[in-house]
Parts: structure tokens; C-alpha cells; sequence
């Protein structure tokens, strides 16, 4: 039923199998169909665990040496950076990558590159919010917005990496103030997914909510017409445009330090840096492509372009312990 | 006193018997055993911090989700369970069999719908706006109160069926006795059974329990910080093993206490029959008006734990096949199929086990250890997991260093990379499911069955197999049937320890519900919920054939 998928160690990279193993954190259609593509035009099946980042990093540490896994794939940098940290992956030179591949979206060594990017956006109540009152993160914080702003729970890791990111470019005991001016404001307790902030503004629960960019895009494209209703009655803030620029994080992939199929893995990240490849993740899961030059979904295009964050996406990974432990501190549950 | 000590010494298991229990008991405890040791290691560095800003919160939250789901699960198991039991009303027959349906539907996914049903864009509220329109406020079951009911309407077949086989078997004597002493049903109900089902209904409770404790999805989606939900974020976010442990082992503790005021309900509770009389319980027909409130008490569950929920999902399946089209579910309906059945049998094998060995050992020390290796049900399935890699990496690696020794093969990994080690894990998180029926199973088989099998001078492998196993027939049907249906809807385990492109109809449905797809989930839900209905239907036939012959 099912046979460990390891090939063969043996001296000539010839005599490998035509497998790469993938260890993944993404469970998106579109990223299916580019296994598929891959498969097709290069003859080497994927071979696929997808759970959380946690815990297939946890299995790689404990596999070690003996680790199938040939790429980590996660949704978040600063779990790429713990696997680099825990030397769970290895440095890849790559003019392909290098091409490819911003410098900011990648890590500076090689140990991960940025596939997709995705922006922590403000989604705002079009009927009852002046856009112009909410510039940055920080102004969420205003009493202004006393029971108003909307944000799922702390355990979240895109909320981790939000917090890391101020706490990298603004200190902790700002970060720390943030948090808590936040939870003062919350409109009720943090609760559900990304999509279920969006709904709770058109509620009226809220007016203000924290969500990533490519959510709104599922909801307008949802099968149910009042989700799509209630993706239509907010509008969308791209925050601190006046400053660092908007915290944006990435889904990425390194190759496995004890990769059995180093080569094929290689292949397999190129791949998905491709033109083509970065097409499907930019249309199919209004994600932002890494690869610039790249169309972007008509959504995305709509919003015009935007300053990003060009913080070290590394750092997110450093401070992430420091935000959980910030978030515990103020009563972000 | 147990009359196991009267057995003379010549009937103590032979050593093969007992080595082999006790094998099986040390691996089954794996996880709960380096637990315990790491509670020697000390709290760990984030411990002051987590006990400062969190600990009080996982304990109140845990605590009442324990105490409010056990009570809701009484409320809708119990009575229901009466009624069917001892009462002629129309349309019984049929629900007696719906009332353990929820059984087949997973927690979190009954999360997930009744969250999509009170949903803003959810079919209630869209209703009242646009047909009644009216502007209502939204009303927001995502809190511990929603959870406590959505748990409940879930976990309430566990009680009910318990009660149910009690009711339908141990009781029915008394019953009888009540009834021709001319005692109504309601005073029979209250005084004479209710205080003697006691002991069944703290079984029920006790499984309801363990489910809450170990749940993560629900809660996390709902918001509610719980055990649960410290034990991965020290893990993982603050990366403090030795918190997670620590927090670990204060849920076992919560766990054994549980366990323990189980075992004193029980105590007393000692029916050595070795022949049952089975003869149907007699029917009370009550007036047209009972009949009716009878009716709507045994509806209303079964209304909300199964007609709804499966409502809503089947609409959002049908809007939304088309998007999982992609998705090669057949597969995964034989991978769930196959998973379930392996752990079952593989469960409801070691129960026997050691079970049978306890049956003679008698040994408090044995029967400790025994209670110990069962308590991972009340892990959480993730920790389970990690607990079961470390000692099978340890296996597998050793492996691969004695084939590269001998003819330089890479096996790989040879456990930890197959459904092997899977397996093993899913029996070590379930073995309590299958251990509670077999247990009271072993409890009801006369000790003196065993003495006269031991004067025939059969062996203890004919004594098993001759004397307890066609006893213990519907006690294993039970075990292996609940076992089954947990392992259809197992998550966390089979989503870490899975190899390489093996899906089941769980971590399928898991992956489109995290991608916030939640009506595309629904499709796979769907097909969980369907395969679970057979096991929900030969678990019924089990339990009213073993009245009706």
C-alpha cells in the first residue's frame, strides 16, 4: 500500500529515482495541478505529506539523517527560517533561483527561496469607515476604534509573524503596547478563520478587520452569494504605505539538508519559480507571485500596487517566540 | 474481593501469556510513560510564564467544557435511551438506531457546520434577512457555550449506547420487578434505575470526557484556549518540550482522576451471569399525550446531532462537488476503509490480551500498568504521534545501519515510512475505546466458567478461545465497531504519521476546511459520514440482538 519512498544512496546521480519527496504545509488546489505539470514535463513524480509546518518539522528533526524529505514547503518565512536554524536544510546555489527569485523573497544563503507572497492587509466596513483614518497598523490601536476591530486568535501564525515584524522594526516594548492597544479595541474575542473576520464586519460585529490578501479573493470567488455579498461591502487599506510598508510573509520552499534527491529537488523549486508555475499561484489562489513581471489575478491588479515591508524575512522566524510571548502578555487569546 | 485470588496457583498464566501482556502493555504506554518520566525533568523554562498569563484559563475552560458536555451528553443520552428501552412509541424502531448516528459524524466537523449554519452568510441569517427581511443581530454560537453543546450533540451516543445495552440487559430484571410492584415508568426510571445505572452512565461519561479533552480543532476554530491548545503552543511556539510534558502530565492527571471515580461507580457493580435471560423487556404504552412528549425528547437529539448538520453539508456539497472534483476520493474512502478496520482488530487484539492475562494475574501492579497504557485516549493525538516516532525512529534507524552494514541497502524508513507505524500509533490512541466494553465483557463471564475449564486441563489458549472469547462475542463486536468508527474520523495522527501520498477521507476534509473551504470539506465529511453508518448500524443490531433472540 505503501512502500517508503527513499531512493537508493548510490554514488551515480544517474542511477537515482525519478521521485522528489515533499514534505508540505500547502493543501491548495492550484498547487496540485502544478505536481502534475511538474510530473509531466520532467518525467519525476512528488511524492506528498502535507500537515502543518510544526509538526513536519518536528518529523524532520527527529528523522534526521534518514529523513525522506527532499523539499519543506511552509506558508510562513519564519518557519523556514526555524528549519535553517535547526539545520533541517541545506544551501542551494541556483542561477535559476537567483534570477528568479527577489532578493527580499529569498533567504540570503540560499537555505529557502520565496514562492508566493501574501500581504496582512486591513479590511475596512465600505458604508461605515473613512479609509483615511486607518494609515497603519498602528492606528488600530486608536479608542477611535473601541470595539470595532476584528482579528482572529494568537495562535494564528500569520498574526505570529504580524507582531514579529514590529516588534523587529519598531522594539519590543512598542510591539508590546500595540498588542495591548489592540486587544482594547477588539470587538469581541478572537475566534474563527481569516474569511470569518470579513463576515463579521458585514455583520456589523465590527468595522475593522486584520486578513490576508488572498482570502478576500476566495470569498469573492465563493460559490455562496452572500459571501461574496460580504466581500464586496468592505474595502481594502494596504497599511503604512507612509512608512516600513505593509508586513507581508511568504510561502516558501527549502531543500532538505539529507535530501535523497538533492537534484530533483532543485528542479522541483525551479519549476515553481517558473513563469508558468508562478501564473497558476497568482491566478488560482490570488497569491502574490514572487516572480516580478508576473500577471496578477484581476482582484490583486485592482488594488494597484503597493509598498511592501522589506524587513529580513528571517526575523520573523527570530521574534516569533517573542510575539507568542507578547500576545500571552496583553490577553490576545 | 475479587475471586480471581481463589483460583489455585496452577491456573496462574503461564509465563508466555504474561510476557507477552506486558509487552504489549509497555509499548501501548509509550507516550503516557515518557510523559510521567518527563515530568521528573522539571517544568522548563516558559513554564513561570505560561502559569502566569495562561494556566488558569486552559483549567477553568477544560473544566467546564468537561463538566457542561458530560451533563448535556446525560441529558441527551439518558432519557432517550430509557424511552426506546421500555416504551412504546410510533416511529421507535427507527429511532433507536438514529439516536447513535451523530456517533458517525466528527466533532469538528460538526464544529465547522453549525458555525456555517449561524454564520452571517450562513443559511439561517440569509434566511431571516432576505425573506423575513429583517435586520437581525448576528448571533454568535462560536463561543465555550457553543462548543459545550456542539460536543455534546456530537459525543451523546457514547452514553446513550452504553446505557441503552444496560438497560436492555442488566436491568431488566429489576424493571420487570418495578413494573409488577405496579411503580410507574417515571418512578421506576427515577428511583429504581437511574440510581443503579450509575456506574453505566460514568462509563459513557468517561469516554465523552476523554473526547473533550483530547479535541483540538473545534476549540481552536472556536477560539477557546484549552489544555489542548497549551500544549502545542509551549511545543511548538515557545519550543519548551518540558512544558508541553508538564501540561501533558497534568492532563493525564485529570485523566486518572476521572478514571479513578470511574472504578469507585463501578466498584460494587459485579454481575457474574453466565447465562443471561434473554427474553424481551415489556413495553409501556403510555397515553396518546406521553406518547407524544416521548416522541419529541427521543427527536430533538437526533434532529440536531444528525438531520441538520447533515443537511447543511449535503447542500454544500452539492454547490460545491465540482471544486474537489480534482480529488481522488475513492482512494481515500479505501485508506480510511482499510486504516479502520486494521485498528480495530489490532485493538480489540491487544484488549483481549491483556485483559485475559489481568483476569488471572490479579495483580494490582499489573492492573495499574494496565489502566496507565490505555490512558493515551486522552492525549492529544499529535503528541501521541511524536511519542510513538521517537522509539520507531530509534527502531527503524538501527535498522537502516544493519542493512547498510551487511550489503550497503538503504532500506529506508521502514516503519516510521509505512502505515505501520500508523497503525501502531492509531491502536496505542484507541486501546481504551476497545478496552472499556471488553473489560465489563470479562466482568459479566462467571469466574467459575474458567475453573471448570482449568479442572478440564485446557489449555489457557482453549480456555480463551472456547470458554471467554464466544462470551465476550458482542463485548468485542461492540469494541471493534467503536474503534472502527473513531478511526474514520482520526485526524491528527494519521495527518503527521502518514506516508508519502496516503490520504484518508479525514485529512482530506482537514485540508480543504484549513484552506477556510469549508463547503468543499463538506464532500469528504459527507463520505465519512456515510461509511460510519454502517458500523453505526451493526453496532445497534449488536446491541438489540443481544435481547431478541
Amino acid at each position: 500500500m505503501c512502500s517508503p519512498q527513499k531512493s537508493e544512496q548510490t554514488e551515480d546521480p544517474a542511477a537515482a529515482e525519478k521521485i522528489v519527496n515533499l514534505y508540505t504545509h500547502r493543501h491548495y488546489q492550484s498547487d496540485q495541478k502544478l505536481f502534475e505539470d511538474f510530473e509531466r514535463e520532467t518525467g519525476i513524480k512528488v511524492n506528498v505529506v502535507s500537515a502543518s509546518a510544526d509538526e513536519l518539522i518536528k518529523r524532520m528533526e527527529m528523522e534526521a539523517e534518514a529523513s525522506p524529505a527532499d523539499v519543506l514547503i511552509t506558508v510562513d518565512a519564519g518557519r523556514l527560517h526555524r528549519a535553517k536554524e535547526k539545520d533541517l536544510l541545506q544551501p542551494i546555489k541556483s542561477t535559476k533561483l537567483e534570477a528568479n527569485i527577489p532578493l527580499i523573497f529569498r533567504d540570503k544563503q540560499g537555505y529557502w527561496f520565496g514562492l508566493t507572497f501574501r500581504a496582512r492587509v486591513i479590511a475596512y466596513a465600505l458604508d461605515r469607515v473613512n479609509p483615511a483614518q486607518v494609515p497603519d497598523y498602528e492606528s488600530l490601536t486608536d479608542p477611535r476604534w473601541k470595539g470595532k476591530v476584528l482579528v482572529r486568535s494568537s495562535g494564528n501564525i500569520y498574526n505570529q509573524s504580524l507582531l514579529a515584524s514590529i516588534i523587529a522594526s519598531t522594539g519590543p516594548e512598542n510591539a508590546k503596547n500595540w498588542a495591548a492597544g489592540v486587544v482594547s479595541n477588539m470587538a469581541r474575542e478572537p475566534k474563527g478563520n481569516d474569511r470569518d473576520q470579513v463576515k463579521a464586519v458585514a455583520a456589523g460585529v465590527g468595522d475593522l478587520a486584520i486578513l490576508n490578501t488572498y482570502y478576500i479573493g476566495k470569498l469573492l470567488a465563493s460559490d455562496n452569494q452572500e459571501e461574496v455579498a460580504a466581500g464586496k461591502a468592505i474595502g481594502v487599506i494596504f497599511p503604512n504605505q507612509n512608512g516600513r510598508g505593509t508586513h507581508i510573509n511568504v510561502s516558501g520552499a527549502g531543500v532538505a539538508k539529507y535530501a535523497p534527491n538533492k537534484e530533483n529537488a532543485i528542479k522541483f523549486i525551479e519549476f515553481l519559480s517558473s513563469e508558468d508555475a508562478q501564473r497558476v499561484f497568482a491566478e488560482s489562489n490570488f497569491e502574490y507571485p514572487v516572480r516580478s513581471g508576473t500577471s496578477l489575478a484581476p482582484l490583486l491588479d485592482s488594488w494597484g500596487s503597493f509598498k511592501a515591508d522589506t524587513l529580513d524575512l528571517g526575523l520573523l522566524g527570530d521574534y516569533n517566540r517573542d510575539a507568542v510571548m507578547l500576545f500571552d502578555e496583553v490577553g490576545w487569546k | 474481593m475479587n475471586p480471581a485470588k481463589l483460583l489455585p496457583k496452577h491456573l496462574s498464566p503461564v509465563n508466555f501469556w504474561l510476557a507477552a501482556a506486558v509487552v504489549a502493555m509497555l509499548l501501548m504506554g509509550t507516550p503516557v510513560y515518557t510523559i510521567l518520566t518527563g515530568l521528573l525533568a522539571g517544568p522548563g523554562p516558559y513554564w513561570a510564564h505560561l502559569q502566569r498569563y495562561l494556566l488558569t484559563d486552559y483549567i477553568i475552560n477544560s473544566l467546564i467544557l468537561v463538566v457542561g458536555t458530560s451533563g448535556l451528553a446525560l441529558l441527551w443520552g439518558i432519557p432517550t435511551a430509557w424511552f426506546v428501552s421500555t416504551t412504546r412509541f410510533p416511529g421507535r424502531r427507527m429511532l433507536e438506531l438514529l439516536l447513535i448516528m451523530p456517533l458517525s459524524i466528527p466533532t469538528y466537523i460538526m464544529a465547522f457546520t453549525y458555525a456555517g449554519i449561524f454564520d452571517f452568510t450562513g443559511p439561517l441569517h440569509t434566511i431571516i434577512r432576505n425573506i423575513f427581511k429583517v435586520k437581525v443581530v448576528h448571533w454568535d454560537i462560536m463561543n465555550i457555550y457553543g462548543v459545550m453543546i456542539i460536543m455534546s450533540l456530537a459525543l451523546f451516543p457514547y452514553v446513550y449506547v452504553i446505557a441503552r445495552a444496560a438497560f436492555l440487559t442488566k436491568f431488566r430484571s429489576l424493571i420487570e420487578a418495578s413494573q409488577t410492584l405496579g411503580a410507574s415508568s417515571t418512578r421506576t426510571f427515577f428511583q429504581v434505575i437511574l440510581p443503579v445505572s450509575r456506574p453505566a452512565l460514568v462509563a459513557g461519561v468517561t469516554l465523552v470526557s476523554m473526547e473533550v479533552l483530547n479535541d483540538y480543532g473545534a476549540v481552536k476554530y472556536f477560539g477557546i484556549p484549552t489544555f489542548t491548545t497549551g500544549i502545542f503552543r509551549s511545543w511548538f511556539s515557545y519550543e519548551d518540550v518540558q512544558a508541553a510534558v508538564y501540561l501533558s502530565s497534568l492532563l493525564l492527571l485529570f485523566v486518572f482522576m476521572i478514571l479513578l471515580i470511574e472504578k469507585r461507580q463501578r466498584g460494587e457493580e459485579r454481575f457474574y451471569t453466565s447465562v443471561a435471560a434473554e427474553r424481551p423487556l415489556q413495553m409501556v404504552k403510555p397515553n396518546k399525550m406521553k406518547r407524544w412528549i416521548v416522541l419529541v425528547c427521543c427527536v430533538l437529539p437526533v434532529l440536531f446531532g444528525f438531520v441538520i448538520p447533515v443537511i447543511q453539508l449535503a447542500w454544500w456539497s452539492i454547490t460545491s462537488y465540482k471544486s474537489v472534483a480534482h480529488i481522488d476520493l475513492f482512494a481515500a474512502v479505501g485508506n480510511s476503509f482499510v486504516l479502520a478496520l486494521g485498528t480495530a482488530i489490532s485493538c480489540v487484539t491487544v484488549a483481549v490480551l491483556m485483559l485475559f492475562v489481568s483476569r488471572m494475574q490479579d495483580s494490582r501492579i499489573y492492573n495499574l500498568f494496565m489502566k496507565l497504557s490505555t490512558m493515551g485516549y486522552a492525549i492529544p493525538g499529535a503528541v501521541v504521534a511524536i511519542g510513538v516516532l521517537m522509539p520507531f525512529l530509534f527502531i527503524d534507524k538501527q535498522l537502516i545501519s544493519m542493512f547498510q552494514n551487511f550489503g550497503d541497502i538503504d532500506p529506508g524508513l521502514i516503519l516510521t515510512g509505512t502505515a505501520i507505524g500508523l497503525l501502531f500509533a492509531l491502536t496505542v490512541r484507541f486501546l481504551s475505546v476497545a478496552f472499556n466494553p471488553i473489560e465489563s465483557g470479562f466482568e459479566k463471564i462467571a469466574y467459575s466458567l474458567d475453573e471448570a475449564a482449568s479442572t478440564l486441563q485446557a489449555s489457557h489458549l482453549s480456555r480463551l478461545t472456547r470458554v471467554n472469547l464466544p462470551l465476550l462475542k458482542g463485548a468485542l463486536g461492540t469494541a471493534g465497531l467503536l474503534v472502527f468508527v473513531d478511526i474514520l474520523k482520526e485526524l491528527p495522527l494519521t495527518l503527521i504519521l502518514r506516508p508519502f501520498n496516503f490520504n484518508t477521507l479525514a485529512t482530506r476534509s482537514f485540508e480543504l476546511a484549513s484552506d477556510e473551504q469549508i463547503a468543499a470539506a463538506a464532500v469528504p465529511s459527507l463520505i465519512i459520514i456515510i461509511t460510519g453508518l454502517i458500523p453505526v448500524y451493526l453496532l445497534n443490531a449488536l446491541i438489540t440482538k443481544r435481547t431478541k433472540k
